[in-house]
């Protein structure tokens, strides 16, 4: 229980730094009293850690110093950019709930298995991670597709066809960000046990009522934490998208296939390609730091 | 209500086997070492754990009920494969408190004890305030908006116990719940917990869920004797999964059975046969002088005696008999191997050799080579008498600290 209140302590802490957006000498100075304190980090560790940090941030940085500056607001406030961006919360916030209303119970179902099935089911579960999300927009177009398995039923029978519309890039979204939830989600159910639901149901509550008051609240952190890379992953979709949805203005034209259409565009200039990704990167800070300080009344 | 439970469990190597009783008010302690079988058998009567076979009820109430298929029983009368009935956990109105006391850590102290009444669909504002009458009588009312996590660990033990009484089940289990609290701790929550059992009649309960008060059956799980002397009204000692002895609270703690038991409760105990009233013969052929009442001449015997009753001197030392008999039979005092053989001439001292010396409960517990016999003794003591593990020494028994009694 300490190591788990000591993460979510080192958490906080790491999202109220990033927050503050620290100026390089107070993150020195931080850096230099946490090794005083006897973290006890060996030095040469520091040179492969600046060089993964270096990997991660320059080509952002390289996006900063490439754009065209002057042309950037026009490019944001374009009718395009705007209509794609908000086709991307949308559908991005959309598959988020998909996935909270089907991972949980998932991650559940995973967490309170024998260790064989649970091995099985995991595996299976975070399949689409190894996976090109090209190929996931290959498969479920060959399985919700005209003449797909289901999507073959579903136009024959209801008049419901998927792919192509935003429906389809909810759908390849949701595909490619359920495992980050599903993983987060059954890491926290394995680590709270079920020692605190049967003393639950020894008081008296019922299934329902443990899920409820006992099981949800204390696996929060590991469902926030969950749904933070699970919007996130759905915000960065293309590859699933672009082959599942397709890339029409205004109901498949996510923020990355707009940028891949700008980048590519016949007489476009580029430099609108990186307005739209500065513009995206920002937003999907903004987003993750707003999901990131939300966080359930303190619990320790 | 009046509990009766029995089981079978396997697990791997593991059996437990075992059956219990427990009426109305009263309280029974289930005395054992780790991994004798206690807290399974909790799991099963708190409908926790499905037993290979089994039943569990309360009064009239059948809460498991596992019957092995093709048994000699066939009652139960419901179609072919009712032979099982196990109650869930929630429907069971069994409360557990364990050695953890696992509060719910996003709830307030008010909040967690709230959580049981709550759950047997009581209205929130009453819940509260019931709850906030539970803290009062374990004296947490001044805690009530306290997370669990600001709380010491004896306070979070109180304040479990607050939450399993507001529920008012029929049966309560304790599952060894001073053992994680320290010394001072431990003897708070054991004194309020017996206040709480004591009272449990009367005031504090009044009924919830539309049913009248009950008066529970209790069993408390325990490695630890005092809390069997201070809880319990009938004992219990488990070993390897099954009941070796129950009864009365002094006449187990005071008179074990076996090694194993006396082990437990903290006593030496021998076996042997009543020579005359005031000579018990051991069974390795001592003798053992004894006062007090003493069963017939040729009765098999058991004999007890705390470790705090044995003294122990060196062989060598002062100018006691048997120190002068070894002084006789060899040159140097403390090679005299040669007396084990010789029965020293005072019936209730023999030599032996110290083997280890292990924190005892009063002092040093001191155990002897080949010996079952443990003695217990202040560490200024030993010290002043010299006796360090390898010594030869010689140890006595008062025959006025000897309890002798039938052997079961």
């Amino acid at each position: 229980m300490s190591a788990s209140s000591r993460s979510a302590q080192t958490d906080r802490d790491g999202a109220a730094e990033v927050a503050t957006g620290p100026s390089p000498a107070s993150r020195s100075a931080a850096a230099r009293s946490t090794t005083a304190a006897g973290s006890g980090i060996p030095r040469l560790l520091y040179l492969p850690a600046a060089l993964g940090f270096a990997l991660l941030i320059l080509p952002l940085v390289g996006l900063f110093l490439r754009a065209d500056w002057p042309s950037v607001p026009a490019a944001i406030v374009s009718e395009e950019a705007q209509s794609a961006l908000w086709l991307s919360l949308q559908t991005a916030l959309a598959a988020t709930v998909l996935c909270l209303i089907v991972g949980i119970p998932l991650a559940l179902v995973i967490a309170r298995s024998g260790n064989r099935l649970a091995g099985l089911l995991r595996a299976l579960t975070t399949l689409p991670l190894v996976m090109p999300p090209l190929v996931g927009g290959i498969a479920l177009l060959y399985l919700l597709g005209r003449n797909g398995l289901v999507g073959s039923v579903l136009e024959l029978w209801f008049g419901i066809r998927i792919p192509f519309t935003t429906g389809a890039v909810v759908i390849a979204q949701s595909f490619v960000a359920l495992p980050f939830l599903v993983i987060s989600v059954e890491g926290a159910l394995r680590t709270a046990g079920t020692r605190y639901e049967a003393v639950a149901a020894t008081l008296g509550a019922g299934r329902w009522t443990v899920f409820r008051r006992v099981t949800l609240p204390l696996i929060m952190p590991g469902v926030i934490a969950g749904t933070v890379l699970c919007f996130a992953r759905a915000l960065g979709e293309f590859g699933a998208t672009a082959l599942f949805a397709g890339n029409a203005a205004g109901t498949t034209r996510t923020m990355p296939l707009a940028i891949y259409t700008a980048f590519n565009g016949a007489g476009v200039s580029q430099d609108s390609a990186i307005a739209l990704s500065l513009l995206l990167v920002v937003v999907g800070i903004v987003i993750l730091l707003l999901l990131r300080s939300w966080r359930p009344t303190p619990e320790r | 209500m009046t509990l009766d439970a029995a089981m079978l469990v396997n697990r791997g190597s593991f059996t437990l086997d075992a059956s219990v009783s427990v009426a109305p008010g009263e309280t029974l302690a289930l005395l054992g070492p780790n991994g004798s079988g206690k807290s399974t058998m909790l799991a099963v009567i708190a409908g926790l754990l499905v037993p290979e076979r089994g039943t569990v009820s309360v009064d009239s109430r059948v809460l498991t009920e596992v019957l092995r298929p093709g048994g000699g029983q066939s009652g139960g009368g419901r179609p072919g494969g009712g032979r099982m009935t196990v109650v869930p956990a929630h429907r069971r109105r069994i409360g557990l408190l364990g050695q953890d006391p696992l509060l719910f850590p996003h709830l307030s102290a008010l909040e967690n004890v709230a959580f049981g009444l709550r759950s047997h669909g009581m209205k929130a504002a009453e819940a509260r305030e019931r709850a906030s009458e539970w803290l009062d009588a374990v004296g947490m009312s001044e805690f009530a908006a306290r997370k669990p996590a600001e709380l010491s660990g004896g306070q979070q033990q109180r304040l479990a116990i607050a939450r399993v009484l507001a529920t008012e089940p029929d049966v309560l289990l304790f599952d060894e719940p001073m053992a994680a609290l320290d010394v001072q701790n431990a003897s708070l929550v054991r004194t309020l917990l017996r206040e709480c059992l004591a009272a449990r009649v009367s005031a504090t309960h009044t009924g919830i869920d539309g049913r009248p008060p009950t008066v529970p059956a209790t069993i408390v799980v325990t490695h630890d004797v005092v809390d069997a002397m201070v809880l319990a009204d009938r004992v219990a000692i488990m070993d390897a999964g099954r009941i070796i002895d129950s009864g009365d609270v002094a006449r187990v703690l005071g008179e074990p059975i076996n090694q194993f038991a006396a082990t437990l409760v903290g006593l030496n105990v021998l076996h042997g046969i009543v020579e005359t009233d005031e000579l018990v013969r051991l069974a390795d052929g001592r003798g053992l002088a004894v006062n007090g009442v003493v069963p017939e001449v040729g009765a098999e015997v058991s004999v007890a005696f705390p470790p705090s009753a044995v003294t122990l001197r060196r062989e060598s030392s002062g100018s006691d008999a048997a120190a002068a008999v070894a002084a006789a039979t060899a040159t140097a005092g403390p090679t005299a191997s040669e007396s084990t053989a010789s029965a020293p001439s005072h019936p209730n001292e023999w030599h032996a050799t110290v083997d280890l010396l292990e924190p005892g409960l009063r002092g040093i517990r001191v155990t002897l080579l080949g010996d079952t016999v443990v003695a217990e003794t202040a560490a200024a003591d030993l010290l002043a008498r010299d006796i360090t593990p390898g010594d030869r020494i010689v140890a006595s028994v008062a025959a006025s600290q000897v309890t002798v009694y039938p052997r079961r």
